[in-house]
């Protein structure tokens, strides 16, 4: 069943600031297996975000490929790899950006309106997704900045799931959130994975990373090592321990 | 971080915001400048000018039967000091044409002088004078050198009629009287002695007349000496007899200065202009930065900052690009001053030196700075209301969260459109002040589109300024009036005569008197140039319509009853209307030839006004009219040709100021659209960049982008060239309101305004399609990771 779904070789990023460059990203390999939960974890600055861009297209890598099912998506133009996103990828924003002239509502479906026109089943997911994070009828139409940091990152994660992406990205979804809403929102993370959609989410939190089947640890834009978590189910208490065990001897 | 650091960080940040504001603050420095150095030194240089060349107060020219009297009627006026006189040759008929600038034939009067004559009064002083002065030589006004580009060795061919006789241009001289171009069209030329006296021998060339210079004590009374002068030699001479013409010293400088003064305050007005669209560029560019910073604002005020050192370090923004703005402008206005030279040298007929004024630069200085300091203060006080807290929750404030007007769930709207028209209503105030100065720029299009028309291509509505005639030709019968008028009226070729006398009437009103040249004909309806701007003209032999100008120096308005003093007879007149004209330096009435009648019983206009058909050769016509009457009974000239001959000079300068200010908008309209828009733009990016991630294509966003910025462009295009049509003549009027002018009725095209709202929409849309094609090559990661301007 564990066929590959996203695949990177040889992956660099290279920002050029003036005279000064800097390798954030270095020949890294990574290979994504459909269904997979896979956590990145990493010191603040090690390449975490900059990797996430590069996996969902939404920047073009330095140097090396990345395959999307077989295709290679670093080959893409800028339009296909629009496309490319709106089918297949959901990402949820370490700042959040939501769209500050639109309602809550009007940001899940300018995302669920580029993929299909049925309005009012968009709507109603739309609504339907928002209930499970927590958010009540109240919020639907209020604008982003007259929600809480909390409330806008809930909107943001139904913003990624609305089109049932095969690939969601999440950078510290939870990051904002306080344990209660933090639970609801990877309980719905889980739930979306156990139907088969792929996560690649980034925290800084042990208790989010337990919920992953694998841990990669990023230092200095390589991946030091990993972590396979797939053997232990959910509930297992040692799925603690073994991760502590990980993070510390990885300097955590 | 002190309050220079972030007011230099802030320019840095903003680049094509600072570029724009230093170029409209240094053109709004060179035409304040350029209009306040020259309008506040006029007055002066015209006065060093004349001094110079020891210049007449007054100057009467006569046929020379009446010496002695004129000379006791001098003597008997206070202010006399002194005159010469000096024989010389009137040439009512004559025109001039070089022969080596190919221009066309010029009719002027002209009255010759001997250059070999000692003179004390109005010394002429040789500019670019030939090696040696020939036989034909002639020294000419020094106008024709810049307005005309005469030169030394030209030949200059003299027609009289039948006859003509070339000369060579053998120098330039500058003087007040009879060499310039203004209302008092004539021209002074000197003569070798020998030349000279072969002309005073045939007569065919003009006839021998006395010249006389005067010079008073009082240089500012020489208009009170002219009246007077002219009051007396009424009784000794009839009307048209045997004086041709008496000029002062005060009426001469200004009507020198009329035309310039006009320049002047449409670069002045310009100035104003650009300064508006300035200051809307400062609230736009205020008002974008403290809402993109309204964090880093946040941040500061928690860190101690106080509104007042955050506001001031936007001040201390905007006074650093002042300086820069004023110091470019100033610059440029010295660089360019030889084109200034050239448009006052060419108006006033004398050598306009433009220097570093001083006091110009101070004033100019002192507005410029005023009026930024002003706006950006009041633009950004608002920051006084912003607490950290409000600042640092991204101004929740600073916007009206209004209903959603667009649900995506419900409209029928597509995608693309919908979310363009959110972004559009979302941004209503920018929108609304970027539509402001667009509607300006597009109203300012339209107004200097049409006065380039109007004073280049079609000079109806100049000549209706001016409150001439426009017939080609004008007679003066001495003798037979009746009879000979009537015969030409039936000549073939004259489609249209009406006789239209003027006289100089002094106006009285309670204790206020004026000098008012007066208009006498039968009816006025008419006339083909209608002056009349309030009421009607007269019908009626007790009524009259006077200037604006002559009635505010009586004090008096419509429905008053003034009196004109004619020959010892006093009679009173309702002032039934309001006219406006350039010419007399608009001072001028109207009375019918009833009216006049009641002044002088036996009164006969003597003046013609002909109007030739069609295709009609105006030359051939007064020859043919000189050749039937003879020059003894009837004067004749072409009338139309010398007030275009005036207008030429005129055309010359508002052609260079008005090419020149048209560019100068085009440069704004250009460097404005682009800094609104990119702002605009700029301020999206986050939004477009998070679009761009979300998997929306770069034609997707440049489509939302078009239509949330395209209303807004074409609405104010289209709004402001529509104003321009309605307000390009008011504003006009009020430019030449201290000329008397109350209403103008330039023509605006209307295929001037859908011109211009075409024209301001597209460039519009081009720097949309410039600004918002970046996005193609951009990833959304950088659009949304880097800073906004
Ligand atoms: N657009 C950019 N230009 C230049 N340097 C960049 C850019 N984006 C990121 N960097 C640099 O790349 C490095 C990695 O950044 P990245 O955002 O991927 O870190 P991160 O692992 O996500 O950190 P954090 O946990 O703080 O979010 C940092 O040193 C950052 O300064
Ligand atoms: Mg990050």
């Amino acid at each position: 069943m564990s066929n590959t779904i996203l695949k990177a070789e040889m992956l660099s990023k290279t920002y050029s600031n003036g005279s000064i460059m800097q390798h954030v990203l270095k020949n890294l390999n990574i290979e994504i297996k459909a269904g997979d939960f896979t956590v990145i974890m990493g010191s603040s600055g090690s390449g975490k975000s900059t990797l996430l861009y590069a996996l969902s297209g939404m920047d073009k890598p330095t140097l090396g490929t990345i395959d999307f099912k077989g295709e290679a998506i670093s080959n893409y133009s800028n339009d296909q790899l629009a496309v490319f996103r709106r089918k297949h990828c959901g990402f949820v924003f370490q700042q959040i950006y939501l769209n500050d002239t639109m309602t809550v509502l009007d940001n899940i479906m300018i995302s669920g309106l580029l993929v299909s026109r049925d309005k009012k089943a968009i709507a109603n997911r739309a609504k339907e997704l928002l209930q499970q994070v927590g958010l009540s009828d109240a919020s639907y139409h209020k604008y982003p900045s007259q929600l809480s940091g909390g409330e806008a990152q809930r909107v943001a994660i139904v913003r990624a799931l609305i089109n049932a992406p095969e690939i969601v990205f999440a950078d510290e979804p939870t990051g904002a959130l306080n344990s209660t809403n933090a639970v609801n929102v990877l309980d719905v993370m889980t739930e979306v994975n156990a139907s088969g959609q792929s996560i690649i989410m980034v925290t800084h939190d042990i208790k989010t990373a337990r919920r992953a089947n694998r841990i990669l640890y990023l230092k200095d834009g390589v991946i030091i090592d990993e972590l396979n978590l797939g053997a232990y189910r959910k509930d297992d208490p040692d799925r603690h321990k073994i991760l502590r065990e990980f993070l510390e001897s990885m300097g955590w | 971080m002190n309050i220079l650091m972030i007011a230099t960080n802030n320019i840095k940040k903003a680049k094509v915001a600072t570029a724009t504001l230093i170029i409209l603050i240094a053109i709004a420095t060179i035409f304040l400048y350029v209009g306040i150095s020259v309008l506040s030194n006029m007055d002066t240089f015209i006065d060093e000018k004349n001094a110079e060349t020891n210049g007449a107060h007054l100057i009467s020219i006569t046929d020379g039967t009446y010496d002695q009297e004129i000379q006791e009627i001098y003597q008997s006026i206070e202010a006399y000091s002194y005159s010469e006189r000096e024989e010389g040759m009137m040439s009512m008929s004559s025109s001039f044409q070089n022969i080596n600038t190919g221009e066309e034939a010029n009719s002027i009067p002209a009255v010759f002088l001997n250059l070999d004559t000692a003179r004390e009064i109005s010394q002429v002083k040789i500019i670019d004078q030939a090696q040696n002065m020939p036989k034909n030589g002639v020294i000419v006004p020094y106008v024709l050198k810049v307005a005309n580009g005469y030169q030394t060795g030209d030949t200059l061919k003299l027609t009289v009629d039948d006859a003509s006789t070339e000369l060579e241009i053998a120098g330039f001289y500058e003087d007040l009287m009879f060499a310039s171009p203004s209302n008092v069209s004539m021209y002074k030329l000197f003569l070798g002695y020998q030349q000279f006296q072969e002309f005073l021998a045939q007569p065919e060339y003009g006839s021998k007349c006395s010249y006389i210079a005067v010079i008073t004590d009082d240089i500012k009374g020489t208009e009170a000496f002219e009246s007077q002068y002219i009051k007396e030699i009424k009784t000794i001479m009839p009307e048209g007899t045997g004086s041709y013409a008496s000029l002062s010293y005060g009426t001469m400088k200004t009507g020198v200065a009329i035309f310039i003064n006009i320049i002047m305050a449409v670069l002045l007005s310009f100035s104003i202009i650009i300064l508006a669209i300035a200051a809307i560029v400062i609230k736009f560019s205020t008002t974008t930065h403290i809402e993109n910073n309204i964090k880093n604002i946040g941040t500061l005020e928690a860190m101690g900052y106080t509104t007042r050192q955050i506001l001031g370090s936007i001040l201390v923004e905007y006074l650093l690009m002042t300086a820069v703005g004023f110091m470019v402008g100033l610059g440029a206005a010295l660089l360019i001053s030889p084109v200034i030279t050239n448009v006052v040298s060419s108006s006033i007929g004398l050598r306009w030196a433009t220097g570093l004024y001083p006091q110009a630069v101070l004033a100019s200085l002192g507005v410029i700075t005023m009026a930024v300091l002003g706006i950006s203060y009041f633009s950004a006080a608002k920051i006084k209301k912003i607490t950290p807290l409000t600042a640092l929750r991204s101004g929740i404030e600073t916007h009206h969260f209004g209903k959603n007007r667009i649900p995506l769930d419900q409209t029928r709207l597509s995608l693309n459109t919908a979310m363009g028209f959110k972004s559009l209503i979302f941004n209503k105030r920018q929108n609304l002040i970027a539509g402001l100065i667009i509607m300006l720029l597009s109203l300012v299009t339209v107004f200097s589109l049409a006065s380039y028309y109007n004073f280049s291509v079609d000079k109806t509505a100049m000549i209706k300024l001016i409150g001439l005639e426009t017939a080609e030709v004008q007679v003066t019968a001495l003798a037979d009036e009746a009879k000979i008028f009537e015969e030409i009226a039936a000549m073939p070729g004259v489609e249209d005569t009406i006789r239209l006398n003027s006289f100089d009437g002094m106006i009285k009103f309670k204790d206020k008197e004026s000098s008012a040249n007066t208009r006498v004909t039968a009816d006025y309806s008419r006339l083909k140039v209608n002056t009349c701007v309030k009421g009607r003209m007269p019908v009626h032999d007790n009524e009259i319509a006077i200037t604006s100008i002559v009635l505010d120096n009586l004090g008096a308005q419509m429905g008053d009853t003034v009196s004109i003093d004619y020959n010892g007879t006093t009679r009173e007149f309702l002032v039934v209307g309001v006219t406006q004209q350039f010419n007399m330096l608009g001072r001028g009435a109207a009375i019918t030839t009833a009216g006049m009648k009641k002044l002088v019983p036996s009164y006969q206009e003597q003046n013609l006004m002909i109007y030739l058909a069609e295709g009609q050769d105006t030359e051939k016509f007064v020859t043919k009219i000189n050749n039937q009457y003879g020059t003894d009974k009837l004067q004749t000239n072409s009338y139309f040709a010398s007030i275009e001959m005036m207008l030429d000079s005129f055309e010359a300068s508002i052609k260079i100021v008005v090419t020149g200010c048209l560019g100068i908008i085009a440069v704004i309209i250009v460097f404005v659209l682009f800094l609104v828009i990119r702002v605009r733009i700029l301020r999206e990016r986050t939004r477009l960049g998070v679009s761009k991630a979300l998997g929306f294509t770069a034609n997707q966003l440049i489509g939302q982008i078009l239509i949330s910025e395209m209303p807004v462009i074409i609405g104010a295009a289209v709004v402001g060239a529509i104003a321009g049509y309605f307000a390009t003549n008011p504003m006009l009027a009020l430019m030449l309101a201290a000329n008397g002018i109350l209403n103008c009725d330039f023509y605006v095209a209307p295929s001037l305004v859908v011109f211009t709202a075409i024209g301001i929409s597209l460039l519009g849309l081009v720097t949309v399609l410039i600004v918002a094609g970046k996005i193609r090559k951009i990833s959304p990661c950088q659009m949304f990771e880097e800073g906004v301007d």
